[in-house]
């Protein structure tokens, strides 16, 4: 999942805060920046047809709700931007601290702390 | 320039970049043991130089033939045997198979290479422009909520820190003082621009050799960071908190952290535990030997001229 947008990310930050919301409750919220009805209505539709936002229909209003957190949505965008880097390697793209797959071995790492132990001890 | 002079220079600039590089390469690999002995700063100078000397003499090799191959026709007569360094007798390069298919090829693999390079620089730019919308700003970290563990620093004008959440969470306050001070120390070195240009360097140098000497580079920069970080919190905290970002990512069986050609965190442990050295980078001396290079290359014009078209020509 790619960040969203300007608009895209305001209106969510809005359905974040309070939901649901219909087209014209969230067109009240934003209406400083006097955004076209349609404007509100195709993008709220675009979030949905992404799977950010989920609805239910009442009498003739869509109700729009988020479909997962924001929480969510970060860990998302980020594990989308990073796997391919993580799965193909970037270096050295990156300047990164640690490379984990260098020393995962249990006892490898058992016997690194005992040593970090020691020193401490040492002091 | 005629295309046949243009593809008797590409051999030379190959067979020279080929030559400088795989000599400098072999000189680090050489003096390893005591470029490890004097401290990662050194060991990091003598990479970056290794990859990015013999570009510039190579270049300075081939600009010093053409200039004595050039302006004198007299130069050719004699010769008439033998291909030609020079703008204008460049014909005969075309009438050998070998040259042809040594300057496309390595054409093509030099394409190829560049492609991968910026292509993977872009994918990062725009992997850590996203992971930068959504990560919460702080005033020395920007924390990305994620399951992996990673930390890493970007931006080349204004250096940010990244850390996910996962990593964050797993180290106690004064690891994470260690990891940041890591990583301002990769900022601090300029390793995010210099990386950029070793990283194109080895795509230039002889194919395994710029490979090896790119992760030679890599290896020594962390190392180098580790020295610094320990310096500015103690040596113990930092070994201590690249051992638990490992288990946190352990635990977590996902692959984590970029996957830097890093020294083992054995080495990296081991080193930043026993207080070693930090080295100092030979900036003075290799402006030196090059320096040197290039006016022997100079003075030597005419004669490696001569002796470079009697061997390939």
């Amino acid at each position: 999942m790619r960040a969203l947008g300007e608009l895209e990310e305001r209106l969510m930050t809005i359905m974040w805060d309070e939901s649901p919301l219909s087209v014209r409750d969230v067109c009240t919220r934003v209406k400083r920046t006097k955004l076209a009805y349609t404007t509100v209505m195709t993008t709220l539709d675009r979030l949905h047809t992404k799977g950010l936002l989920a609805r239910t229909k009442q009498g003739n209003a869509f109700f729009y709700l988020p479909a997962i957190d924001r929480a969510e949505y970060q860990r998302r965008v980020v594990e989308a931007a990073l796997a391919p880097m993580f799965e193909q390697g970037a270096a050295p793209v990156l300047a990164a601290f640690v490379d984990v797959a260098a020393g995962a071995d249990e006892d490898n790492l058992a016997r690194l702390e005992q040593l970090i132990a020691e020193h401490k001890r040492r002091k | 320039m005629s295309f046949g002079s243009l593809v008797g220079f590409g051999v030379l600039a190959v067979v020279l970049m080929t030559a400088f590089s795989l000599i400098a390469a072999s000189g680090v690999a050489l003096a390893r043991a005591q470029l490890r002995q004097s401290g990662p700063a050194a060991e990091r100078s003598a990479a970056a130089w290794a990859l990015m000397a013999p570009i510039g003499l190579a270049l300075a090799s081939v600009v010093a033939i053409a200039v004595r191959g050039s302006g004198s026709v007299d130069h050719c007569i004699g010769h008439e045997h033998h291909a030609h360094f020079c703008l204008t007798h460049g014909g005969a390069w075309l009438e050998r198979p070998w040259a042809l298919a040594v300057a496309a090829a390595s054409s093509v693999t030099f394409l190829l290479r560049l492609a991968v390079v910026v292509g993977r620089r872009s994918r990062a730019r725009s992997a850590i422009a996203q992971v930068r919308r959504v990560a919460e700003p702080g005033e020395r970290v920007r924390i990305a909520l994620s399951d992996r563990v990673f930390c890493f620093v970007a931006g080349w004008r204004r250096p940010e820190v990244f850390v996910s959440s996962c990593a964050w969470n797993a180290l106690s306050s004064a690891e994470r003082e260690a990891v940041l001070a890591h990583e301002h120390a990769h900022a601090a070195h300029g390793d995010l621009w210099i990386g950029a240009i070793v990283d194109l360097a080895a795509a230039l140098a002889a194919p395994l050799a710029g490979s090896w000497l790119l992760a030679r580079w890599a290896d020594a920069s962390e190392r180098l960071c580790d020295v610094r970080a320990a310096r500015a919190t103690d040596p113990e905290t930092v070994a201590s908190a690249l051992v638990r970002l490992c288990r946190a990512g352990r635990l977590q069986q996902i692959p984590a952290g970029f996957t830097a050609p890093a020294a083992t965190l054995e080495d990296r442990v081991r080193a930043v535990l026993a207080r070693g050295p930090m080295g100092s980078s030979f900036g003075w001396i290799a402006w030196s030997v090059i320096g040197a290079s290039v006016a022997a290359i100079v003075m030597l014009a005419t004669q490696l001229h001569h002796a470079l078209e009697t061997l390939l020509g």
